[in-house]
Parts: C-alpha cells; sequence; structure tokens
C-alpha cells in the first residue's frame, strides 16, 4: 500500500524540515519502507568549504558564514536528513562555539558529526570524546592525574550515553574521570591548530581498578578513558546506553512522550545494542506504525533553527544571512552552535513562552519584507488580486507549505479581509500582514 | 533526584518548560481587566502625557498615588529572585580570609586576604562585589552558610531540579516553587505577577495551571506597533486561538502563548524606552527595577546569570561573573524607585557550590552546600546558618550543608510573599527570620542608603562670576540640538578654564528651554547609574533655570538626562567645591534682603528694562563683614514681558549669563549662589520690561566658617506622594517637619544644612514653599513657587534646626511636595 499522502508530509517534515514538492512527487506511490530507505540514503560527503574549517582570526565573521552555510545545506541538500541528524547529534554531544573560542574546531566537530551521523554509535562516541572541542568544553583538556576533573565523566554518562543515575554511582564518576587523565587538548601557540589532542602517559592515572562493580583490575593496568566508552556501549551498559540513546532519538523525529514499550521494542528489533548501527536504529524506528499516530504528528513543536530552514526553503532563495540568523536567532531562544548548556535543547514548551514568540515574530518580518521586494514572489499585487479573500490566504497558505486549521483559516480571512476594506485594496499593508498571518500560524511552527 | 527511568532529555526539559500535561496556559486567554487602565497608565510612565497633561514620570519616576488602582497593594512585597547558574563558588565569593585550610584547599584559586573586601574577623567579599560590601556595609545583606539539601546530587540539573522544584524526592518535578506561588493567587492578579527577563522560561517559574512569563532582555517585543495596520493583525494573530483547532495541545499552546505575548507587549513595551545600556545582566536587572516601578503587578521577577560552572580558569572567570552581579546590583538600586525600596528584596540561587579543594586546571568542581545573599533594606543584615568544616581529607569530599535551602525559600515566601510555603514546599522548615517587618513597614533606622558613586569628601566652596560652560541653541561646549527623549548627554567640566583641578563638585545654572512636551531633567556624575531623582521640570513657552550642584564623576563629568520631547539646555558655572579649608559655609536663617514692592534691601521701584541694581549683602541678616559669597533665592515677579536677571559681583563686567528667566505675572524663582563684589555688593540685571525682584538670602561663605560641603548622589528624602520622609497626605497651611540626619547619605551628626532640590507638584491654589530650620519660627521668606496644577522645582540650601530637621510651609491650598538631597554642609 502507498504511503498516506498525510504520512509522507508528516515523515518528511520530521526528517527534512520540509515536504519539499518535489520530494513529495517522488516519493509519493511508494510503500513505507522503501520512502524511509531512500531518505536514509543520504550522501555523507563532507563538503565544508575550507575557509570555515581553518583558522580565522575574525572569531564572529567565521561564526556567521557557519551558520548560514549549514543552514543553506539543510535548505539545499537533495537528501536532507544526513543535516537532521547532524543537529541532532549537535544538540547530543555539546559544546558551545564561544566556551570553545575556536570556529574551526567547531566546524571539525559537526564534520565529525556528519561523517558519523548515520555510522556506528561507537565510533561517533569514540570520535567526539577526542574532538578538541569537547575537551576543551567539558574540561578534558587539562584533566591530568594529579588533579582529577569529573566534567567530562559526569556529562559523558549523564547526558550522552547512559542518563542520569542511570546505571552508574558517584564513585563511577570518579573512577571515569581518573580514567580519562592524560587524555588531554594540548595547547600550540599556533592559533591555525591552538588544540591537539594528544595521550600523555605520565600524566595518566593506571590505576583506575574498580569499575561499575566489575572484577578489580590489577595496578598498573586500571581503566583508560576510551575502555570506558567501549564498555558501556559493548559491556555491562550496552542495554541501558541502547535504550537511553533510542528514547532520546524518539523524542527527537517523533515526540517526547513514547507510547509505552515502543522504545524497548525498537532497541530490540534493531539489535542496537549489539550492533550500534544508527542508520538500521533510525530504520527501524521510521518504520514504526507509532510514529504515524496523531501524538506524534501533533506530538512537536519547530524548533526555532527548524523554523528558520523551512523559512529559508519556502522563501528560497533568500539565504539565512538574509533573515540576520547569527543575529536573530538568541532572540528566539535557539543559537546554532550555542547550545544553552551542556544539555542541548529542550523541546516544546521550551519553545513556547512570550519571549521566544517575539523572536519568531522579528524573523517573519525580516520574511515578509524579502518577499516584497523587487523581483520576488510578492513584489507586486498580482500573485492574489483577482482572487477572493479566501483564495488569496490559501494561495499564501500553500506557498509555505500549509495546510489550515479552520480556526486560523477563519482568523487569516478576516483579517485579511479587514485590511482590503481598510485600504485601496493593494498596498503593502494588506501583503504584509497577510504573509505575516501565514508565517505565524500555528501550523507554520509545528514540526 | 530524578527518577532514573526519564532520560537525561526529560530531565532537562522538566528544567524548563515542561509538558504543561493539560496543553492550556491560564495565562492570557482570560482576564486583562487591567487592560485599559494599564494602557492609560503604562503607557504614560515613560513617554506619554496622562493626567492632565503632566508627564507621570515628570519628578524622575511615576507617580505612585496615579496608580488609583494600584495593582500590588501597599504591604505586598516584591522578589528579585537572581539564579547563578552552573554552580556558583561560595568559597571564593564569601571568602573563609583567615583560615587556612581554606588557603591550603585551594592553592592557587584561593582569593587572597589582602584582596578581600572583608566583612568581619572571618568573612569577607571577592575583591569584585564593592557595592555589594557597601550594601553590607547599610545592614542590607543577609548572607545564608552552608546552604544546600539532603543526599545532594553532585549532576546540575538533578539538583537544579531540586532547586527549582523546591521540593525534594517524589520524582521528577514537573513544576517549581515560584509557579506554586502563582497558582496561589489570585485570579485578578494572576497574569502579570511573575516573569523571568531572558529568552526561556526556567521550571522553577511552571506551576500546576499556571506559567511565569518571559519577557526579552532586549524588550525587542513583537507587537507593540500602534498602526491602524499592526493592531488589526495582532487582533487576528490573537484569533488563533479563539477555540482549540483540533491539531493537538501543542499547537493549541502556541496559539494561547501567541496571544499573551501580544497582550504582554502592550503593557511592558513602554518600560523599554530608553534602551538600557551595560553588559547583559546589567540590563536585565534594570529592566527589573523599571518593572517593579512600573507597578505592573509583578511581584516575582527573575533572572539568570552564568556559567558560574569554573571547572578551569576560574580567577578570570569567576571574577568577571561577580563583577557582573555587583554592577547589575548597583543599577538595580540605582534604577529602583526609592519608594520601593522597603518593598523589594533579592535572593540569590544556584544549584550547588564547589569543591573545597583546587583542580590542577585553575578551577573547581562540582559542590555541595553554597551561599545565597538576601538583599533589601527591610532585610536584617548579617550572617545567617552555619558554614561547615573546610577540613575535608580528599579532594573528592564534598561539604555537608547546615541549612536546607527551603528554610530560604520558606522565609521568603512567608515573610515577604504573602505566606503560603508549607504548601508550597510540601513542609514546614525553619524560618531564617532576616527580615526587619513586613513588606512597606518603615523601614528600620538608622537607614543609610547604598551610595552609588564613590566616596565623598568635605569640600570648600570657591565662587566664580557666572561663566558660560554649554548652550546646545548655539552648540557652544560642543552640542549642538536638543536632546531627546530619553537621551543621556555627559559633559565634561574637567579642563574647563575656570575648573580647576581637584574640582569635586560644580555649581551651575541649568537652564531648560525649548521644550517640546513636558518633561524633566536630571544631572548626576557622569560614568554613574542614573538617579531616580530630577533636577528641573519645564514644558512648552517657557525657560526654566535651576540651580544644580552635582558632584563630578571620576573623568570630571556630569551625566544630564532629559525624559520626554525635546530640550535645549544652557549651563552657567557659578562656582566649584574643592578638597580645601580656606573658605568655610554656614547656613542662615533664611531673611530677606530685597523685596522693591515693599522697600526693603532699598529699592522701591520695578527694576526696568536694561537696569542693574547693586545690593549690599554683607552686614546684613548674618552675612559677615568678610564673606566671599552668598546663597541667595532671586524671585522675579509681576515682570511686565518675558525677560531675565543676572546676577554677578559687583564691579564686574557683566556675564552672558541668566540666574532667573521669567514670564509675565509668572512668579519665578531661583537659587543662585553669588560671589560679593565691590564694597559686599552684588550687581542684578534686568533684560527686558520691569519687575519686581525679592532676595533672600540662605547661607554665607567666608574664611571664618567652618563648614565643609559633601556633595552626594541625589537622592530622594521626601515625597508625600509616597510617604517617603513625610506622611502620605499632601501639604495645607500646616507646616511639616522632615528629619534629615542619617538619611540618605546624610551623616547623623555633625550636620549643619543640606542642599535639597524641592519640587512643588499640582497644588490646588498658586502657591509658595518656605524651607526653614525647624523649631524655628515661620520666616518671611519664599523658596519656590508653584502656579496651581503645575509642577515646579528649585534649589533650596537649607539650614538644619536644633534637632536636625526642616520645616516646609505651604502657603496656599493643598500640594504635594518632593525633595531630593545632593550634598550637606558640615558644622
Amino acid at each position: 500500500m502507498a504511503i498516506p499522502p498525510d504520512d509522507l508530509a508528516h515523515l518528511l517534515r520530521r526528517t527534512e524540515f520540509v515536504a519539499r514538492p518535489d520530494r513529495v512527487t517522488a516519493l509519493a506511490g511508494l510503500e513505507l519502507p522503501a520512502v524511509v530507505e531512500n531518505i536514509l540514503a543520504v550522501d555523507t560527503a563532507a563538503t565544508t568549504p575550507a575557509n570555515l574549517t581553518t583558522y580565522s582570526a575574525d572569531n564572529w565573521g567565521q561564526y556567521v558564514d557557519s551558520c548560514d552555510w549549514w543552514i543553506n545545506q539543510m535548505v539545499t541538500r537533495p537528501r536532507p536528513f544526513l543535516e537532521k541528524m547532524v543537529l541532532f547529534w549537535h544538540g547530543h554531544f555539546v559544546s558551545s562555539w564561544w566556551d570553545v573560542d575556536h570556529g574551526f574546531h567547531m566546524m571539525r566537530q559537526l564534520q565529525t558529526y556528519r561523517a558519523n551521523a548515520l555510522g556506528n554509535m561507537l565510533t561517533l562516541s569514540q570520535a567526539m570524546a577526542i574532538e578538541p572541542a569537547m575537551m576543551v568544553y567539558l574540561s578534558n583538556a587539562d584533566n591530568v592525574k594529579a588533579s582529577p576533573n569529573e566534567n567530562f565523566a559526569r556529562e559523558m554518562m549523564e547526558l550522552f550515553l547512559l542518563g542520569a543515575n542511570n546505571g552508574y554511582t558517584q564513585d563511577d564518576v570518579r573512577a571515569v574521570a581518573r580514567a580519562w587523565t592524560g587524555h588531554n587538548a594540548l595547547w600550540n601557540e599556533n592559533p591555525s591548530i591552538s588544540r591537539t589532542y594528544a595521550f600523555r602517559s605520565n600524566k595518566h592515572d593506571y590505576n583506575v581498578q574498580s569499575l561499575f562493580g566489575l572484577p578489580t583490575r590489577a595496578l598498573g593496568s586500571g581503566w583508560n578513558g576510551p575502555e570506558v566508552i567501549t564498555e558501556i556501549l559493548t559491556g555491562s551498559k550496552k542495554l541501558l546506553a541502547a535504550t537511553f540513546i533510542t528514547g532520546k532519538l524518539w523524542a527527537f523525529l517523533a515526540h517526547p512522550t513514547p507510547p509505552a514499550g515502543v522504545v524497548d521494542a525498537i532497541v530490540a528489533a534493531s539489535g542496537f545494542a549489539d550492533n550500534r548501527d544508527i542508520k538500521n536504529l533510525l530504520r527501524v524506528m521510521l518504520n514504526r506504525p507509532e510514529f504515524y499516530l496523531p501524538a506524534a504528528k501533533q506530538g512537536l513543536v519547530r524548533t526555532p533553527i527548524e523554523y528558520f530552514a523551512a523559512l529559508c526553503y519556502h522563501c528560497r532563495p533568500m539565504l539565512a544571512d538574509d533573515l540576520g540568523l547569527a543575529w536573530q536567532a538568541e532572540t528566539t531562544g535557539q543559537q546554532i552552535f550555542n547550545p544553552p548548556n551542556v544539555s542541548g535543547w529542550r523541546p516544546n514548551a521550551y519553545w513556547l513562552h512570550t519571549s521566544g514568540m517575539s523572536g519568531r515574530a522579528n524573523i517573519a518580518q525580516y520574511a515578509a519584507w524579502s518577499l516584497t521586494q523587487t523581483g520576488r514572489p510578492f513584489d507586486n499585487d498580482t500573485v492574489i488580486s483577482g482572487k477572493t479573500t479566501a483564495a488569496a490566504v490559501d494561495f499564501v497558505a500553500s506557498f509555505f507549505g500549509l495546510s489550515l486549521s479552520t480556526v486560523t483559516r477563519d482568523a487569516i480571512i478576516a483579517t485579511h479581509q479587514a485590511d482590503r476594506d481598510s485600504h485601496s485594496w493593494w498596498s503593502w499593508y494588506t501583503i504584509g500582514n497577510l504573509l505575516m498571518m501565514v508565517m505565524m500560524a500555528p501550523e507554520m511552527h509545528m514540526a | 533526584m530524578l527518577d532514573p527511568h526519564d532520560d537525561a532529555a526529560t530531565a532537562r526539559r522538566l528544567l524548563s518548560s515542561p509538558d504543561l500535561g493539560t496543553g492550556r496556559n491560564e495565562l492570557g486567554p482570560n482576564g486583562w481587566t487591567r487592560r485599559g487602565f494599564l494602557q492609560a497608565v503604562g503607557m504614560g510612565v515613560i513617554g506619554g502625557t496622562a493626567f492632565g497633561g503632566l508627564s507621570p514620570d515628570a519628578l524622575g519616576f511615576d507617580i505612585p498615588d496615579a496608580w488609583a488602582a494600584t495593582p500590588i497593594g501597599p504591604t505586598e512585597g516584591v522578589l528579585v529572585n537572581i539564579v547563578l547558574f552552573g554552580g556558583n563558588d561560595g568559597l571564593n565569593t564569601v571568602v573563609p580570609y583567615t583560615n587556612g585550610t581554606y588557603y591550603d584547599r585551594r592553592g592557587s584559586v584561593a582569593i587572597q586576604p589582602a584582596q578581600v573586601l572583608p566583612l568581619d574577623g572571618t568573612w569577607g567579599l571577592h575583591p569584585n562585589l564593592p557595592y555589594l560590601k557597601q550594601l553590607w556595609d547599610a545592614g542590607w545583606v543577609g548572607i545564608v552558610h552552608g546552604v544546600g539539601y539532603p543526599n545532594a546530587d553532585l549532576s546540575h540539573f538533578t539538583s537544579m531540579a531540586t532547586w527549582m522544584h523546591g521540593r525534594f524526592g517524589g520524582g521528577a518535578p514537573s513544576s517549581g516553587w515560584a509557579g506554586r506561588w502563582l497558582d496561589g493567587q489570585p485570579s485578578a492578579s494572576a497574569e502579570m505577577a511573575l516573569a523571568t527577563i531572558g529568552w526561556s522560561v526556567p521550571l522553577h517559574l511552571q506551576g500546576a495551571s499556571r506559567r511565569g512569563l518571559g519577557i526579552p532582555p532586549n524588550g525587542d517585543l513583537f507587537g507593540a506597533g500602534t498602526q491602524a495596520y499592526e493592531q488589526r493583525m495582532y487582533a487576528g494573530l490573537k484569533n488563533y486561538s479563539a477555540a482549540s483547532a483540533g491539531r493537538g495541545q501543542w499547537h493549541d499552546m502556541y496559539a494561547n502563548v501567541l496571544k499573551t505575548q501580544l497582550n504582554v507587549a502592550t503593557e511592558v513595551s513602554p518600560i523599554f524606552a530608553p534602551s538600557p545600556t551595560g553588559a547583559e545582566f546589567v540590563q536585565k536587572m534594570i529592566v527589573a527595577a523599571r518593572l517593579i516601578n512600573a507597578n505592573l503587578g509583578f511581584r516575582i521577577v527573575d533572572m539568570g546569570l552564568d556559567s558560574f560552572d569554573t571547572h578551569d580558569g576560574q580567577p578570570g572567570d569567576h571574577s568577571d561573573l561577580l563583577a557582573d552581579l555587583d554592577a547589575g546590583l548597583a543599577a538595580f538600586f540605582g534604577t529602583l524607585n526609592p519608594y520601593w525600596r522597603n518593598r523589594v528584596t533579592i535572593q540569590t540561587m544556584s544549584e550547588f557550590g564547589r569543591t573545597v579543594y583546587g583542580n590542577e586546571s585553575q578551577g573547581t568542581d562540582h559542590g555541595t552546600s553554597s551561599v545565597m545573599f538576601v538583599i533589601g533594606q527591610m532585610v536584617k543584615g548579617g550572617h545567617y546558618g552555619s558554614s561547615p568544616s573546610l577540613a575535608l581529607p580528599n579532594q573528592w569530599d564534598r561539604l555537608p550543608h547546615t541549612v536546607d535551602f527551603r528554610s530560604v525559600y520558606g522565609t521568603t515566601l512567608d515573610g515577604w510573599l504573602g505566606g503560603g510555603a508549607s504548601t508550597i514546599l510540601n513542609g514546614s522548615f525553619e524560618n531564617l527570620a532576616f527580615f526587619h517587618g513586613q513588606p512597606g513597614d518603615p523601614p528600620p533606622t538608622p537607614t543609610l542608603p547604598p551610595i552609588i558613586g564613590g566616596p565623598s569628601i568635605p569640600t570648600e566652596f570657591v565662587s566664580l562670576s557666572p561663566t558660560r560652560c554649554f548652550d546646545t541653541r548655539s552648540g557652544f561646549g560642543g552640542r549642538l540640538g536638543a536632546l531627546g527623549a530619553g537621551e543621556t548627554w555627559t559633559f565634561r567640566f574637567a579642563g574647563l578654564s575656570a575648573i580647576p583641578a581637584g574640582t569635586v563638585a560644580v555649581a551651575i545654572n541649568l537652564t531648560a528651554t525649548d521644550a517640546t512636551v513636558q518633561t524633566y531633567v536630571s544631572a548626576w556624575p557622569g560614568g554613574q547609574v542614573r538617579p531616580a531623582t530630577s533636577n528641573l521640570n519645564i514644558g512648552p513657552g517657557v525657560a526654566v533655570p535651576n540651580l544644580v550642584v552635582v558632584r563630578l564623576g571620576t573623568t570630571g563629568d556630569v551625566s544630564f538626562f532629559n525624559a520626554n520631547g525635546g530640550v535645549n539646555l544652557i549651563a552657567d558655572i557659578v562656582g566649584y567645591f574643592r578638597d580645601g579649608t580656606t573658605v568655610g559655609m554656614e547656613p542662615l536663617v533664611p531673611d530677606r534682603l530685597l523685596d522693591t514692592r515693599n522697600g526693603t534691601g532699598g529699592f522701591t521701584d520695578k527694576i526696568g528694562p536694561g537696569q542693574t541694581i547693586d545690593l549690599q549683602v554683607t552686614g546684613r541678616s548674618g552675612v559677615v563683614a568678610s564673606a566671599q559669597a552668598v546663597a541667595l533665592n532671586v524671585t522675579a515677579t509681576q515682570a511686565s514681558v518675558r525677560s531675565f536677571l543676572t546676577v554677578w559681583p559687583t564691579g564686574e563686567t557683566r556675564p552672558t549669563a541668566s540666574s532667573v528667566n521669567m514670564l509675565p505675572s509668572v512668579t519665578s524663582p531661583n537659587m543662585v549662589l553669588a560671589r560679593i563684589g565691590a564694597e559686599g555688593k552684588i550687581s542684578i540685571f534686568n533684560s527686558s520690561g520691569s519687575t519686581h525682584v525679592i532676595v533672600d538670602v540662605l547661607g554665607c561663605f567666608s574664611a571664618e566658617a567652618t563648614g565643609r560641603y559633601v556633595a552626594l548622589t541625589p537622592s530622594r528624602v521626601l515625597d508625600t506622594r509616597t510617604g517617603v520622609g513625610a506622611p502620605l497626605a499632601k501639604v495645607g497651611q500646616v507646616p511639616i517637619e522632615v528629619s534629615l540626619l542619617g538619611r540618605e547619605g546624610v551623616p547623623s551628626t555633625g550636620v549643619s544644612g543640606v542642599m535639597l532640590n524641592v519640587a512643588g507638584v499640582r497644588p490646588t491654589a498658586n502657591t509658595f514653599v518656605t524651607i526653614y530650620p525647624g523649631g524655628t519660627a515661620l520666616p518671611t521668606t519664599s523658596c519656590l513657587n508653584v502656579v496651581a496644577g503645575a509642577v515646579r522645582a528649585n534649589m533650596v540650601l537649607a539650614r538644619l534646626g536644633p534637632t536636625g530637621t526642616v520645616m516646609l510651609f505651604n502657603n496656599a491650598g493643598f500640594a504635594d511636595v518632593v525633595a531630593d538631597v545632593v550634598g550637606y554642609f558640615t558644622d
């Protein structure tokens, strides 16, 4: 049976930011497993421009360019699911541009996400642990035997692999901190290098004998940092870790409150605890019928970055820079490369507050302005002249790929009619208000 | 701790904006019953012209008695909650600077004894908290030591969840202590009672059925437009929540929050003009103070400062954060209307402290107990709780807690926010009793206010013949063009030829003219936070002068602020105050030296156009023969045309300066500091038409006198509209007595007189005000003339009576009176 159109639109919005008409056309008529395979068949080639992955003295300028470049990837890649997953890992293995303070380390980290986003969980986790950006952000950069630093050890287990107090103790945090001593990001005076990962045996504590209640190891051959990650993902903690990561991915792609048993069932069906294959895990997840229940379809608010990406797509070739992404993002509550803390971003109600609404509206005003400039889709009245009020509203809603609820549609029609009645029927305000009403409609802000 | 079955993402979500369960937010959709009122009044707080054409901000802030339907009751307290995200290091904030164990354990992360700001023999504040130290010295700061919770969890998120939740145990939190407080508020006042200033709304603002508001720190609130097309759009957007769309809870919640956002924009936008400046946290604190000043109904205003998670590089990072905290506190009290001081308490919180041992990365790791601050005029300053011993054997050992954090919340909730702590916190905890009394109670005496600037020193006065410093009409002095609405402009007096090095304060005759709307002008030391005081009030069509005696900022600057519309400013310097003892000051009982209406002083006719009279001042009314200068109140009355007077030393060339500006048939006074010229005389020149002139002497500067002047940052000592310094009642023909000693920076002993800027506010009849020493007979002098319904200010040098008071008499009708102290004279 071909995938129902509503399910296809939902799946594309969740995996590719928007349900692009070309993608809908290409996938309509296929059955769900084939659609999922198509979405998963991403090109992981790293095409990051060289000027974003080398040192720049202009840290802010590099930040702006990097934001624009990444949003543009979300909008223009033929199979954008890769970027959606890079966004997930960016909010999972967190670090911050302004803490790390070297843009090229952040973009390097982004390339590592991209290379492993649908790859192997163990490979990805080990790679992230020794990214200089991560090591600086969570204080492993200078973690040495004489004075172990708990920061990475705690967050690695609590936030990255296991979940709070899930299968480890405070003693384990201390042991892991010691196990990572000597795994440092060494400072280099050359700013174009800045920090390089190195293992310094004379700064490493070789005597971490006890971990997770496992058999005591001999002095001199204790736990070493990367071994801990391997133990968590392949040893005694692998099911806890697989369940934790699967739950977080479900929350990110479907909705934060999975039906009972779904996460466990996905873990079991995918074999993720044993094969650690992220793409396979996603394949199982996206094929689950629960992914297409109303609770999932209505279960996520677009994050500001997703809203940015959607606006950039619908208003193409407008670029993120035209919306002032790097400048405006803070007002929405979400800045790329700058999660609020090591736990990353949260969903839904986290975005629905009076401050964030203002930020979203301010960005919509930029977009409305852009769309009405000469040569742009709404630069004159021909696009809606001759249309009835209702037809004009439907036309603009369709422009943004929205299927409006009756409540929303009635409100826009009434406002647009009042605007027509109040002005000679064409004016910037008439079209500007109509664009704003649609861009600020709840439908535009649901993922 | 969190339920271990909740994954970390859930925990994080719960820390900020949890699933509401019902999917409905009580805010917004209903009510806004005060809407019309707030629109009329709230919009006027900054720039409007409600109240009979008079800006409600005319005297430097809104007029509380104009809030007839005051959203906050007179005994309701306001809490400012500051979250120090990341785990603030209590030991480097309040430093045990005589404890050897601290230095042993901390190593290079320790704050050295020579650096701390000592509070006593045990504790000292971090060197970047000088303003907090001033507040401590004023008795406004409670330090609660050893605050934490049982079985502390070292995770940021579990620990912060516990602090935000305000309960302990019982699974994953879905609400926070402030939100549950909001749940218990009457629905009529709950709409705008709780807000965070930031880009997200944290868990502690989430209640079971209500949620606090998020207010963007930069005030960039969509929905504040006033054009008809914008209003149509806002109305349409609000209709998205007219009914459930049937697309799930988040869709409906989005629609509801959008409506709330549009409503809030209408109410809150005005307080963002002019834009606050400074570090982001400083801006947040300024916004918090303005929100309180505007009296929109907020009882808890929350904000965060981060990140205190100083695992590495702590010395620099932590110092910068505490500097921000200190600057924010200074900005807050510099912005807060003094009316609110006994109604506002600040509380700090953080998820945990840090390890006693420093780590190898110049940092400290997650700890447990830490210090909390409670700050305010009604807080009993001092130490609370006890500090746990630092003698821990191992790096990983954590400090025990001695005070449960819920004790602090409970004390605040019951003592300041109307009660309900046991319900909100689900238990009873020790009341720490750190309040002097209930919100709005008379503050404890003596009350030393926070001093915003640096130390003040006794100075002597050097009088000058009036000399023009700047004129924004001509560009003289470097500024061409009127000051705009909300504009602060700073002028550098240091370096002018008339102003020698070492000048502490200047006396200028400041004239405002060309005002486009009703406005007021404030002057204060450059580089400091603008105080909630004003120097002169003006409307269109007049020129209004006033003597301004103002301390210079550290770089020799004075800042000028115009509230509304545009206004030109002209300044003539008449003298300066410097460190020295050669010239003293003696405040006198006011006495009349000249009244051309009755021949006092030897002149019996109006002064004609272009005419000058020379008035004998020495040897009269207590002015000694050796006097070098006098403080006068000069009043023009019954002027035939618009004109001005110039006062200068007899025998010298008449300067291009004005001392008093007058309109026909309006009585116009101004205080004048006049250097005495030849034969002990001063000259008075009238420019146009003819006018009667009255001169009262207020004080005398001479080598024999011993009094020195100490300039203060302006601060309000009297406001009959709010009950500051006098009963909350308009003043009739019964004199009121105002105590000055020990208030607002004036010492409790050794003061002979004060320099006050006095304003009469909307008297019911044309009247004048006389200020004279307490305990003496009402003299036949005046210091301020006000037309019915108007607002007018004048500087007054007021001699204190034997008990340290001044009397204030209103000659006709009923009037409110406001006074700011700008300095005092020593014995």
